[in-house]
């Protein structure tokens, strides 16, 4: 079986030495993961998801914070006052649904996607170092990881939250950021800072199981004989980690992110309520998910309405994960 | 081996240590406090009253008397060697501090501590015959401020802890029996019908919140089935308090086996349904990860049964990365779930820890906090520990 | 072997930061080392403090700097004027009865059905009207430019106030409906959820003012009260420790001597006139403005009789005239919390309130009930003069007397009781405020009599007696059992215990509290024997709170007993045989705690639960359950005592 790694392992090694190789390599990988046709559909869907966001404000005659007292919870296809249509009826304060749900994916998607992007990236890097080298950094990465997931997390959010609630017009955010945010979201710019310490606190708060999963793989991958092999050949540490584990160890990263995408943009809710991140009126899938709760006795399908997209969201994203796994995994014959 | 365990324990210690210093600081630091009642109250209050309360909470001591008081006891007077008193005027605490309101470079005001009335300080003598517990390191958990004022915390916990137990063990208990075998299922069948109807299962139950589901259930098999006369579920509690008819079944009395089968379904069932959906994800995974290691392939080759491949070569090594999983439930299964037990009235841990916190019951928080931190670190070693038994290519050192 | 060496360093060093953490807010905490030091470390602290007493007298300052926006009383008017107290009350309450919502509406601090409530013309009212709004903007300078949404003043400024309240969910949607209506004004409006753990925290939001407008709850008393309010001298401020209530920081002195003379009185109709004075003074100052009173819904089984909950008492409070209608003997109450204890003394919630009218026959201290913002009696008779229980004696007070000042404090800032000193202004018997200046002067003293109801007599058979009412002013008048206010105790000059069914209060000279008719001391039954054979009456104060037979099943003299108490899940009482206004109907209540509102309704749907009080039930979207089934249940639906205003901050920061 070792022979096989060794394959596999020269095919890296020339991939790397000629560059017309790779990008046949590149080629090949998309070919082979055009041929999985629930990956490219999931890509179709997410990308409708992406462009009615692009496009919210050409979708609906309706600004997602205009509201009507009285007419709440008008049922889908009911007519407001002056005659126009709410596509998916009306919330609590007579909001048009839609028009919420097409903004709201703007600034669900931006927050989950980025935070998820750099908590995985963290938990890539912080994992595959620390498990690849072990030793003292090991041992100080991971006693740290396990102190970290002790600090109760309810405490740490408020004090966070009530220090950004003081000081959130003295923290320095990168103008560049902070008007591109604003740009990308149709918001404020004083709540896109909001937005961007969001971001960073979703992060800050999520990257210690990803780490910790990472570095179990790496673990276990570094006992296997291609990665030997690639030592015994003289391979710095960063190339074998780069070129060897990462790539390896990608499959259980992109479920743990699929996963972790939906638990963001939930998560991002309840944060909300403590008085930082996105708050109402502006709309987010999360803060109109838990919004329907104490609604749920007498309209128990509203949470669907903000539900589905997150479902539609997190699903077609692990399907393009599987496909890209398949693709990349070089044993798979498509 | 042993070398490894003592290193590891030493080494759990000190993050404990450091996770108490943490947490102490973290209730303490954060804005609320046990004084927030006083701005209610419609009564006017002097310095004195205030000083008086504060040094209820043990407030008028600086903040590491506190946490070292609460740690292990000390300091509870003056020390005494051999009858003579030693420290006895150091100052330990302000029952009434001077605050300085100043500008800061944001603009805003904020208020700072500087200094204390004169006369107004509690020294090392003013400690002895004060309340305090003997030190969560010797067992002492201390008495509750607000759930239960001035009675034992160990009162609270142990009313509370057997139900969570129960909940929490009998729903992963489930997600085992039920997601294993699904994930095994579905990563053999991959791409099947059967696979598809999984993952969307899967990522639905983790796209929608637990309240959903759960006030779901109480609505269409709670309030709804008995509304419409069929054999209908306890909508919340552990037991009933009176007896109760249900239709089919018949008379159920409180605290008999029944009734507290009836009242565990939905509360289990919701649990169970979001920890199978990752659950089972994650098995699948890591399933097929396996299935297309060479070794299975070659014990294909060798013409073995698929059953036997996949149960005796395949599944262990997939297991492998579940067990890390498994044993973080450890601490769960104290916490209990919070959201759960809220929506259906569930006496357990995860109330008990949301309402301390949201009530500022801080000796209460703490004990829970702390406990819940042992059994992560003890979770976090034992998954170490289980990896290398179960996979011996991983050394300890 | 390394590992542990970078682990101690660590750890010395994270020792290191935690204590100098420590010392950066609190100069004095420090390791343990020699005690010379400590000295010096101490002289240091008090010179410090010297020199930052004249800190705090620059800050002062900063807070009487007024508030750009909002110091401009027209701008406060606008606000008022382009509020639509009925949309929001629309939009919060949908089930509410549509033509009794104006009923919800407040125009000044006291509900309109409380008989100290003044609503006539000489009170300014702010009935919806944009238009009116805008032209107060206009003349204040702010100004519309033409295509514009927003208002701008002349330098160019836009017009834009936060808007800070708690996360609650019902205070997000007429929150939201606010920002809307303000922005039809021109007003931008910056809304800011923050959690309630910061927005009403001891040190943080609203405690330090640090907000421009600010929305939050006063929950109403049965007596209107107010002085900790709106009073001048309680304004929270850097430099009197952020001590007082009147969080707009409004200081308006007839409105304020109004409001001071009308706690201070014993004649209803003069309270009335005072109050009337004020309440003029509150609206057309337009300092705090009232959004509206809280609806409350209690729901009870169709079978339950004579439920009779009120907006300013708890729903047990007529338990002795309860009966079902099927012949059952049993009831299950639904509470939200569970109490954390059975004294009353220390503990004050709602919840607690609630058993306690089961248990001791009174819900607040005091023992009357207080249905309908009015007082009746019931554990003791009301003391009032017209009941000739009250005396008014004139008498001559020489310096270094104790005595109460003209506010009816008994002590000065730092809690030391006062005497009759030069300079400490006093309240003549004439009515008249003067400042002492030696000599005598001539005060009122009250001399009140308390008596009880007939026939009380504990749960366990014995009368009640006179060793009660002296073991209740032994204990409740000890600051060592950690109690919050002692002001009557320390009002009080002299008790005369006469009797078993009575005593005699004489108060300080000066103290004219309009509730001195409510008794001052309770009850507390002296010859209970403890389960380790003390007698409760020798059980030192300290140990009180921590005795199960005070905290878990004390004795009362209520209609039942508490039996059992299993912890985090129920209460199960049980008919008191000796109770003074039996039998009762009912013989079993169980009390179990539901703190999900969701889950108490679906609890009362499926019959598991009998009674939802209003702390319980809310006026959420669950009331709208509740209101659909009412061919099983009765909902009664009432304006709250407690009720929403936001308040203006009239200073910066």
């Amino acid at each position: 079986m070792s022979i096989a790694k060794f394959k596999d392992m020269g095919l890296d090694v020339a991939a790397a030495e000629a560059m017309p190789e790779e990008v046949s390599q590149f080629k090949v990988v998309t070919r082979r993961f055009f041929r999985h046709k629930l990956a490219v559909g999931s890509m179709i869907v997410l990308g409708v998801v992406i462009l009615i966001a692009i496009c919210a404000p050409l979708l609906s005659s309706f600004s997602p914070t205009e509201l009507e007292v009285g007419s709440d919870f008008l049922s889908p296809g009911s007519r407001s006052e002056d005659g126009r249509l709410h596509l998916l009826g009306t919330d609590a304060l007579g909001r048009d649904y839609w028009a919420r749900i097409i903004y709201a994916a703007r600034i669900s998607l931006t927050v989950a996607l980025s935070a998820q992007l750099i908590v995985s990236c963290i938990g890539i890097i912080i994992g595959s170092v620390s498990g690849y080298t072990g030793g003292v950094i090991d041992i100080i990465v991971m006693r740290a990881v396990e102190f970290l997931l002790t600090i109760p997390a309810l405490p740490l959010l408020l004090i966070i939250s009530s220090l950004i609630i003081q000081n959130q017009d003295a923290i320095p955010v990168p103008e560049l950021i902070k008007n591109f945010l604003a740009k990308l979201l149709l918001i404020q710019p004083r709540d896109s800072v909001q937005v961007f310490l969001l971001i960073v606190v979703l992060a800050g708060l999520g990257w210690m199981a990803d780490s910790r999963l990472m570095r179990g793989v790496v673990l276990s991958l570094k006992e296997q004989p291609f990665v030997e092999a690639s030592k015994a050949m003289g391979a710095s540490s960063a190339r074998i980690i780069i070129t060897h584990l990462v790539p390896n160890a990608l499959a259980p990263m992109i479920v743990s992110a699929s996963l972790g995408l939906a638990g963001f943009i939930i998560y991002e809710a309840s944060l909300s309520f403590l008085g930082f991140g996105i708050q109402d009126p502006t709309p987010t899938w999360g803060n109109m998910l838990s919004a329907t709760q104490s609604y749920m006795f007498q309209h128990p399908w509203l949470p669907l309405v903000s539900g589905t997209p997150i479902f539609l969201c997190t699903l077609t994203i692990n399907f393009i994960g599987d496909g890209l796994r398949d693709a990349l995994d070089p044993r798979l014959k498509l | 081996m042993v070398n490894y365990l003592i290193r590891r324990i030493f080494q759990m210690t000190i993050v404990l240590f450091f996770s108490a210093v943490a947490s102490y600081a973290l209730l303490n630091l954060a804005p609320g406090g046990p004084l927030s009642f006083l701005g209610s109250v419609q009564t006017r209050l002097n310095s004195e009253d205030i000083a008086r309360i504060r040094a209820y909470f043990e407030l008028d001591l600086y903040l590491p008397y506190r946490f070292t008081r609460w740690l292990a006891g000390i300091p509870n007077g003056p020390l005494t060697i051999g009858g003579n008193a030693y420290f006895a005027n150091n100052i330990v605490g302000c029952r009434q501090p001077i605050e300085e309101s100043f500008l800061n470079e944001s603009g805003t005001y904020v208020t700072r501590t500087i200094g204390c009335k004169e006369g107004q300080y509690v020294t090392m003598a003013d400690l002895v015959g004060r309340k305090t517990s003997k030190g969560i390191i010797r067992g002492d958990l201390g008495v509750s401020w607000q759930m239960l004022r001035d009675r034992p915390v160990t009162m609270l916990i142990t009313s509370r802890l057997p139900r969570t137990l129960q909940l929490m063990s009998l729903a992963y208990l489930c997600s085992i029996l039920i997601g294993v075998p699904i994930g095994v299922y579905a990563a053999v069948k991959q791409y099947s019908k059967f696979d598809y109807v999984v993952t969307s299962f899967a990522f639905f139950g983790t796209s929608m919140p637990t309240f959903f589901f759960g006030l779901l259930m109480i609505l269409f098999f709670g309030i709804l089935c008995k509304n419409w006369g069929l054999p209908y579920l306890p909508p919340g509690n552990a037991e009933a308090i009176k007896p109760y008819v249900i239709p089919l079944i018949g008379n159920v009395d409180p605290g008999s086996l029944l009734d507290k089968v009836l009242h565990l379904i939905m509360p289990v069932s919701v649990l169970a349904m979001v920890t199978i959906a990752g659950w089972s994800r994650f098995i699948r995974t890591s399933m097929l990860e396996v299935l297309r290691q060479d070794y299975v392939r070659t014990a294909r080759a060798k013409g073995l049964v698929e059953k036997v491949v996949i149960a005796k070569h395949a599944l262990r090594n997939a297991l492998i990365p579940f067990i890390t999983l498994v044993v973080f439930t450890l601490p769960g299964l104290f916490a209990g779930a919070i959201i759960t037990e809220t929506v259906f009235n569930w006496p357990g841990m995860g109330r008990l820890y949301f309402d301390a916190l949201s009530r500022t019951d801080y000796p209460v928080a703490m004990a829970l906090i702390l406990i819940t931190a042992l059994l992560t670190v003890i979770a976090t070693l034992l998954s170490d520990v289980l990896y290398t038994w179960a996979d011996p290519r991983i050394r300890l050192s | 072997m390394k590992t542990r060496k970078a682990f101690a360093v660590l750890s010395v060093l994270m020792m290191l930061a935690f204590v100098l953490s420590a010392c950066a807010t609190q100069p004095v905490a420090e390791p343990e080392t020699v005690e010379v030091i400590k000295t010096v470390e101490v002289e240091k602290v008090v010179e410090k403090e010297v020199v930052t007493t004249e800190v705090v007298e620059v800050e002062k300052a900063s807070f009487t700097t007024p508030h750009p926006i909002l110091s401009d009383v027209r701008v406060r008017q606008a606000i008022a004027y382009c509020t639509n107290n009925e949309e929001l009350i629309n939009s919060v309450y949908p089930w509410y009865p549509e033509e009794e919502r104006a009923n919800l509406i407040m125009h000044t601090s006291i509900p309109r059905i409380s008989w100290a409530a003044y609503y006539g013309d000489e009170v300014q009212k702010y009935d919806f009207d944009p238009e009116k709004g805008a032209a107060l903007l206009d003349e204040a300078g702010w100004t519309l430019p033409e295509g514009d949404t927003q208002r701008y003043n002349e330098a160019g400024d836009p017009l834009t106030l936060k808007f800070t309240t708690t996360s609650a969910e019902f205070r997000k949607t007429w929150g939201a409906v606010f920002t809307q209506q303000m922005a039809d004004c021109g007003i931008q409006i910056l809304p800011l959820y923050t959690p309630g753990s910061w927005w009403f925290g001891s040190n943080s939001g609203l405690r330090h003012r640090d907000f421009d407008l600010g929305a939050y709850a006063w929950v109403g008393e049965t007596d209107p009260k107010g002085q900790t309010l709106y009073a001048c001298n309680q304004i929270p401020l850097p430099t009197n420790g952020w001590a007082g209530q009147n969080y707009m920081g409004w200081c308006n002195q007839t409105a304020s001597d109004a409001i001071n003379a009308a706690n201070n009185s014993l004649v209803r109709a003069e309270r009335q006139e005072q109050y009337k004075i004020f309440q003029i003074e509150f609206a057309k100052d337009m300092v705090s403005l009232p959004i509206f009173q809280r609806a409350e819904g209690n729901a009870a089984t169709k079978d339950l009789i004579n439920f009779k909950p009120s907006a300013t008492e708890y729903y047990t409070w007529n338990a002795y005239e309860w009966e079902r209608a099927d012949g059952g003997d049993t009831l299950v109450l639904a509470l939200s919390q569970e109490p954390s204890s059975m004294w009353s003394i220390i503990e004050s919630s709602a919840v607690q309130r609630t058993v306690a009218w089961l248990v001791f026959d009174y819900g607040s201290l005091g023992a009357a009930s207080q249905v309908d913002y009015d007082f009746q009696e019931r554990l003791f008779k009301l003391s009032t003069v017209e009941e000739g229980l009250t005396v008014i004696n004139e008498v001559e007070v020489k310096e270094g007397d104790p005595v109460v000042d003209f506010s009816g404090t008994p002590t000065d800032a730092d809690g030391n009781l006062l005497t009759l000193v030069p300079g400490l202004k006093v309240k003549q018997s004439d009515g008249v405020d003067v400042e002492f200046t030696g000599g005598t002067v001539k005060m009122n003293q009250l001399v009140v009599t308390y008596e009880t109801a007939e026939g009380l007599t504990w749960s366990d058979g014995t009368p009640v007696s006179k060793a009660d009412f002296e073991l209740a002013y032994k204990i409740d008048c000890d600051p060592a059992i950690g109690a919050v206010d002692y002001s009557i105790c320390q009002s009080i000059q002299s008790v005369d215990f006469t009797g078993d069914t009575g005593y005699v209060v004489t108060y300080k000279p000066g103290y004219m509290a309009a509730l001195s008719f409510l008794a001052p001391i309770n009850i507390y039954p002296a010859h209970q024997v403890l389960s380790d054979g003390r007698v409760l009456a020798d059980v030192p104060s300290t140990e009180w709170s921590s005795l199960p037979e005070v905290a878990e099943t004390p004795l009362g003299v209520g209609g039942y007993v508490i039996t059992n108490w299993e912890k985090g899940v129920k209460m199960e009482l049980e008919e008191n045989p000796y109770y003074y206004k039996g039998p009762l109907k009912i013989k079993k209540i169980v009390i179990v705690f539901v703190p999900d509102t969701q889950q108490a309704v679906a609890q009362l749907l499926t019959g598991d639960v009998d009674v939802i009080g209003s702390e319980t039930l809310g006026a959420g979207p669950e009331v709208q359950t509740v209101l659909d089934n009412q061919d099983k249940l009765q909902v009664l639906i009432e304006a709250s005592a407690t009720w929403e205003h936001i308040d203006m901050n009239l200073f910066v920061p």
